[in-house]
């Protein structure tokens, strides 16, 4: 019966639940979904991490590669992030090129890391102007159910924090490449990222309301272009806030945003944490 | 013809396994919430998804007006294989993949039950190691039992090859990478085991012709072992209840 009224007044079935002050799933407008992680699943993968958030489901697979610095920047190393939504992640995506969401939410997810300077590309060179790392990042969705880029997020620092990086004997005079897989090093990460995604919806005009980690369903009704509010931290200083459509927002909004944002960081942190304490385990 | 090294002394193969042994299969199904049905089947380390929609409308220009249209899709991730992947999907392999998985599916399907509509059947290979045509196929089936499409019967696939220890040839089923690249044969079939009848049939290298009937017959038995551990998977699956979801509507 709901699923007959959802399809015949999609606004006035959201407003019910929303005047009553609570959401379909049951959850408060503040409450994120169950995060259940899992890293080391892919064994072709240098590291990897499986991340689920509620329903949205997020693989990361990190590949290395070995390549000569640019010319301009010796010293740096190579991080190229790919986020992936292939066509059986959601019905709204055909087979095809790259989506234009696809390639909005590669473009927020490569900011919020750079900004975050999680990763220092010094740490990546090998030898100055003659090797470094490459470090692929690919996520790849298999199940969308909104707030994408938290959960990209979730696996990406995961799958860097089981990341160990082969060392490797460069010698200048022959140009010989040898690398060492047994003895491998951990890849430094300076503070741990996090993205909150929030759904911001008009209430009647006047009231603006703030959700939490938003479902597909609430991401579309509130303008149907995914998360309208995305925060990223780093450690207590904000690396990110991208404000996409849905609702305009006033400066206690902002303020409570920021706030929420803090307080999921917190969790999610515990969350990779224990997980990577017991090798796999959901929050 | 068949490698000599493929096949120990004591009669163990590259992997450890005996040669009648197929890999471990762990599957299930209803994984995703946003696909009509879905799979995540394992056969030994190759890992894959499978996501049906449908059927829904077809789109204009691939319309039928006789039968449903069946559309697949392979695609494998950036770092499913030892080196890295460029091109997920689109290279010339994985159009070819996506055409044998479209001929052995739609050999399955009752296509004539949804004329002037189209099947979506996407696959998602996470891990690489031998065999991902056949677990694409064996994912595809779960995922079309899931989504409620009726089949004739099931469709699954196996490969075989041949070994030889000292004098005797042995089939091997269920090709592994590393016995792909051992340069010995491989014969893939996908098959509807419970008319016997063969959708697909397809083979690399060279097989003398004497060899070729037990190296075949070895297929055949290990998509029929295959069909009952689906069989099995999909029975467990009925038992507990519908597809799990973390989302409930009041």
């Amino acid at each position: 019966m709901s699923e007959v009224y959802k399809l015949i007044h999609p606004v006035k079935h959201f407003n019910d639940y929303i005047s009553i002050k609570t959401r379909l799933d049951g959850r408060n407008f503040d409450e994120h979904r169950n995060i259940k992680l899992n890293v080391n699943s892919i064994k072709t993968a240098d590291a990897s991490a499986v991340v689920k958030c509620g329903n949205t489901t997020v693989v990361c697979g990190i590949k290395l590669e070995l390549a000569v610095p640019k010319a301009e920047e010796p010293d740096l190393g190579f991080l190229i992030t790919n986020v992936e939504l292939p066509a059986l992640c959601s019905s709204k995506y055909r087979p095809g090129p790259p989506s234009d969401y696809a390639q909005v939410i590669n473009n927020i997810v490569s900011e919020i890391i750079k900004n975050s300077k999680c990763i220092d590309l010094k740490d990546l060179c090998i030898v100055p102007d003659k090797l470094a790392w490459v470090v692929y990042c690919d996520m790849v969705c298999i199940d969308h159910d909104g707030s994408l880029v938290d959960a990209c997020i979730i696996a990406l620092i995961a799958s860097f924090k089981t990341l160990l990086l082969p060392s490797v004997n460069y010698d200048t005079e022959t140009e010989e490449i040898k690398v060492e897989t047994n003895e491998r090093i951990n890849l430094k990460i300076h503070g741990l990222p996090v993205a909150t995604s929030f759904a911001v919806y008009e209430h009647f005009q006047s009231h603006i309301i703030l959700l939490t980690d938003p479902t597909n369903y609430e991401e579309e009704m509130c303008g149907g272009n995914g998360s309208n509010l995305i925060i990223s931290y780093n450690k207590g200083l904000l690396c990110g806030i991208q404000k996409l459509g849905g609702g305009s927002l006033s400066t206690e909004n902002n303020e409570e945003a920021i706030r929420l944002a803090e307080q999921h960081t917190i969790a999610v942190e515990k969350v990779i944490n224990a997980c990577l304490e017991g090798k796999g385990t959901n929050k | 013809m068949p490698a000599a090294d493929l096949l120990s002394s004591q009669g163990l193969r590259l992997d450890g396994r005996r040669p009648n042994e197929l890999r471990r299969i762990r599957c299930k199904l209803g994984v995703f919430t946003q696909p009509d049905g879905s799979a995540y089947l394992e056969q030994g380390n190759t890992k894959v998804l499978a996501a049906v929609y449908g059927p829904h409308q077809a789109s204009k220009s691939k319309m039928s007006t006789e039968a449903v249209v069946v559309n697949c899709q392979y695609s494998m991730a950036t770092f499913s294989t030892g080196e890295r992947k460029n091109r997920p999907r689109g290279d010339r392999k994985s159009q070819e993949m996506s055409m044998h998985l479209r001929q052995a599916l739609t050999a399955a399907i009752k296509t004539e039950m949804y004329p002037r509509s189209q099947i979506d059947i996407y696959i998602e290979v996470l891990q690489a190691d031998g065999g991902t045509y056949c677990a694409s196929v064996n994912a595809a089936s779960l995922a079309l039992i899931d989504a409620g499409i009726p089949l004739r019967a099931y469709v699954t696939a196996c490969s075989a090859s041949l070994g030889r220890r000292s004098a005797t040839h042995e089939p091997l089923v269920d090709v592994s990478h590393i016995e792909e690249a051992a340069d010995g044969v491989c014969l893939t079939v996908a098959s509807l085991p419970s008319t016997g009848s063969i959708a697909l049939l397809e083979m690399s290298n060279r097989l003398h012709m004497d060899h070729f009937n037990i190296v075949l017959t070895r297929a055949m038995q290990g998509c029929r072992d295959i069909e009952v551990i689906l069989d099995g998977a999909v029975r467990q699956h009925l038992a507990e209840g519908w597809t799990k979801q973390d989302v409930i509507t009041i």
